[in-house]
């Protein structure tokens, strides 16, 4: 034996104290709650550091002198122990899971699974597959993973032009806003591309649009626009969806919520492409005279493994039947760009980029203004680096008698007050999950803390691991 | 291993910037006494303190992972007049110890006492953000293997897209992280041939994984003890020996 090495030094520090925190009504507080690190850490405040995982430091505060809060910080090193920063969705973009399900998704082996994870982005929770009896979970800006871009951006908050994202790779968080340019056209020909609207979503519903396009309504941030094509890959993980999709208000604590507008009753036509995007199958609701598609609805289908499967409705329909039968080769040329620097982004794939939120920090400063009224206090989730290039993943617990919450400025200033000089705020509610080491150790809202399926998860994981 | 390395103009040092210097040394005011130039958009380094003395500059599209003879461990002021961060470095290759600059920062590097690097920077880069400046894993292009003989992909870098059965001394017994940009999952020895078992807390380990697409720093004792790798397809073919 070459080498020999002493573990069960792993430090260990975690508090006595179990801080037993009762089920209650939700009790969302509309207004600014004080929230500080300075307050948090004092008055009758539980904290505890727990230093189990090689590598991250877990500090949980619960109480704070004008609070309560419930507050999770997670610090994580990647130069202490072999840890790898990561993004999951599950099996699938069709359909929502809980974040500790996507952990253990990870791997068939416990000892392999994140050591610790939060819920990353916004999605639309709202879109019924009735085929499944599941919420469809499209995230809300874009999404990469191994290597290919599974979702198109989406516009900014406030008066951003794009969405802000996290990028993940070799080790260190990245927060920036990501635009997409996505394209179709036929090979060799004269015939001018015509925009690619979206990728692995429900086709004529872009849930997190703030902005509008030509051609597009808008209801309250959800973008309708009943001219579209949309691109299927094996990733969504499910079938294509249907002309018998429902939207449904899917929020345990805002029961009876805002069901926002119609989807696309066209059944329109649905193209199968294999791997040299040459169109090998059609199924056409209104096939021409002549036409070679199969006369059939779209959706219902699995995509195969190296296929894409596209689906167009309203005029983008009648231009695939034109531009797109059956033995066509076809271009989908697609780019992701760094607006802050405007280079594009590579597709590698040791990337995971996921969609956020609300810039919190910029450089060490506050960036999230505050817009007129009063904000709301909710339960929050937030992800950041530090002065040393740490990840800092934290969840503020709210909408409950034992954590009021924060506002999104407070959840800045906390950030700040923690050396933190990059954030982002990802999605929160009810959606607000952390996972240490297999277990929910946040206090989600949803319910008797009921752990809410979401779109997707970043994590620290296992980067490198002795086999016998 | 990769070396990018600039062409650089080397000034001869003269009375009036030994002067300079003199003066940062003592803490005097950067901002009162800045002589340098530098466009938009550009990384500048200069020998002495206040911007004087020679100057070289740079964009992201040229880091700097060697400085010549002449500026190696003599950078005295640098003028980040660009969006990105600065990352300057102890060591050669972004090594040792590192000092992050600010987009728009322009100083003495004697004034940063956390790192005191005044006079002893020997590499910088550009980085996207603050945490940029921690890793260097971003050196390792798609379809390699890269090894490194520090923390965060920081260090000399070696780099293989086969099978190694006898590292050479470049890297033998040196790798501390690694990361695998292969489409293959990498199995590391402690010794040539595929062979040899580490020790760990009472257990006998014969492989290291680092699965494809990961990097990661190696934990006691996998650290500096690497002396062959595998590329599989998967984990179950990191057999150790002659046989794969």
């Amino acid at each position: 034996m070459k080498h020999t090495a002493k573990r069960g030094a792993v430090a260990l520090a975690v508090a006595a104290s179990v801080v037993a925190v009762p089920v209650s009504a939700p009790q969302a507080v509309a207004a600014p709650t004080g929230l500080t690190l300075a307050l948090l850490e004092s008055g009758a405040t539980v904290k505890t550091v727990d230093l189990s995982a090689p590598g991250i430091v877990r500090t949980a505060y619960a109480g704070g002198s004008q609070g309560p809060w419930i507050v999770n910080v997670v610090v994580i090193d990647p130069n202490e122990a072999p840890l790898a920063l990561k993004g999951a969705f599950g099996t699938g973009l069709a359909t929502s899971e809980t974040t500790s399900a996507m952990h253990d998704g990870v791997s068939v082996n416990a000892l392999r699974r994140p050591r610790v994870g939060v819920n990353a982005s916004f999605f639309d929770g709202a879109m019924k597959n009735p085929g499944t009896n599941t919420f469809d979970g499209d995230v809300g800006g874009v999404l990469v993973s191994g290597g290919k871009l599974l979702s198109e951006a989406a516009k900014g908050k406030g008066a951003k032009p794009v969405g802000s994202a996290l990028v993940l790779q070799h080790g260190r968080l990245y927060i920036t806003e990501l635009s997409t340019a996505l394209t179709v056209r036929p090979k060799n020909s004269a015939v001018p591309a015509r925009q690619l609207d979206g990728i692995n979503r429900v086709p004529g519903r872009n849930a997190h649009c703030e902005g509008r396009e030509s051609g597009e309504t808008i209801v309250d941030g959800t973008c309708f626009d009943l001219s579209e094509i949309i691109s299927f890959t094996p990733e969504y993980g499910g079938p294509t969806p249907t002309t018998a999709y429902t939207v449904e208000a899917n929020d345990p604590d805002k029961p009876g919520g805002k069901i926002q507008g119609p989807i696309s009753a066209d059944e329109g036509i649905e193209l199968d492409l294999d791997a040299d995007n040459v169109v090998t199958a059609c199924y056409d609701s209104a096939p021409a005279v002549g036409s070679t598609c199969e006369k059939s609805n779209r959706g219902g289908r699995t995509v195969r493994a190296g296929h894409r499967i596209l689906q167009g409705i309203g005029d983008a329909a009648g231009w695939l039947r034109t531009n797109a039968p059956k033995g066509t080769g076809l271009e989908l040329p697609e780019t992701v760009t760094d607006t802050r620097f405007g280079d594009q982004l590579a597709l590698d794939p040791s990337m995971y980029v996921s969609p956020g939120g609300d810039l919190l920090l910029r450089n060490g400063a506050v960036s999230y203004t505050q817009p007129a009224g009063t904000p709301a206090a909710e339960p929050r989730t937030a992800v950041g680096t530090d002065g040393f290039g740490r990840t800092v993943l934290v969840t503020v617990d709210g909408r409950d008698a034992v954590s009021k919450g924060a506002t999104l400025l407070e959840l800045a200033v906390l950030m700040q007050d923690l050396g933190v000089i990059d954030a982002l705020n990802m999605d929160g509610g009810g959606s607000t999950t952390l996972v240490w080491q297999g277990q929910v150790v946040n206090h989600p809202s949803d319910g008797a803390e009921v752990e809410r399926k979401v779109a997707d998860t970043v994590y620290a994981g296992v980067g490198g691991y002795p086999l016998p | 291993m990769k070396k990018r390395t600039l062409a650089w103009i080397v000034a001869g040092i003269s009375l009036v910037t030994l002067l300079l210097s003199s003066l940062a040394a003592t803490g005097a005011s950067a901002a009162a006494d800045w002589s340098g130039s530098c466009a938009a958009d550009r990384l500048c380094v200069y020998i002495e303190a206040n911007g004087a003395g020679a100057v070289h500059t740079s964009g992201p599209e040229a880091p700097v992972q060697v400085y010549p003879t002449g500026w190696d461990n003599e950078v005295d002021s640098v003028h980040n007049n660009t969006q990105y961060w600065a990352c300057v470095y102890e060591n050669t290759y972004y090594g040792g110890k590192v000092q992050a600059l600010r987009p728009g920062y322009r100083g003495n590097l004697v004034e940063l006492t956390a790192t005191d690097l005044n006079g002893q920077a020997s590499s910088h880069k550009l980085a996207k953000s603050k945490a940029g400046c921690f890793t260097g894993f971003e050196r390792c292009a798609n379809g390699e293997l890269c090894l490194f003989t520090e923390p965060g992909g920081r260090g000399e870098m070696t780099v293989s897209r086969t099978d190694d059965p006898e590292y050479g001394a470049d890297r033998n017994n040196r790798v501390v992280s690694v990361a695998n940009y292969t489409d293959r999952h990498a199995c590391f020895y402690p010794e040539k041939d595929y062979t040899g078992t580490w020790n760990d807390d009472g257990r006998t380990y014969g492989k290291f994984v680092v699965l494809r697409s990961d990097s990661t720093v190696l934990p006691m004792p996998y650290t500096k003890s690497f002396s062959s790798h595998r590329l599989v397809l998967g984990t179950s073919l990191c057999t150790s020996g002659s046989a794969s």
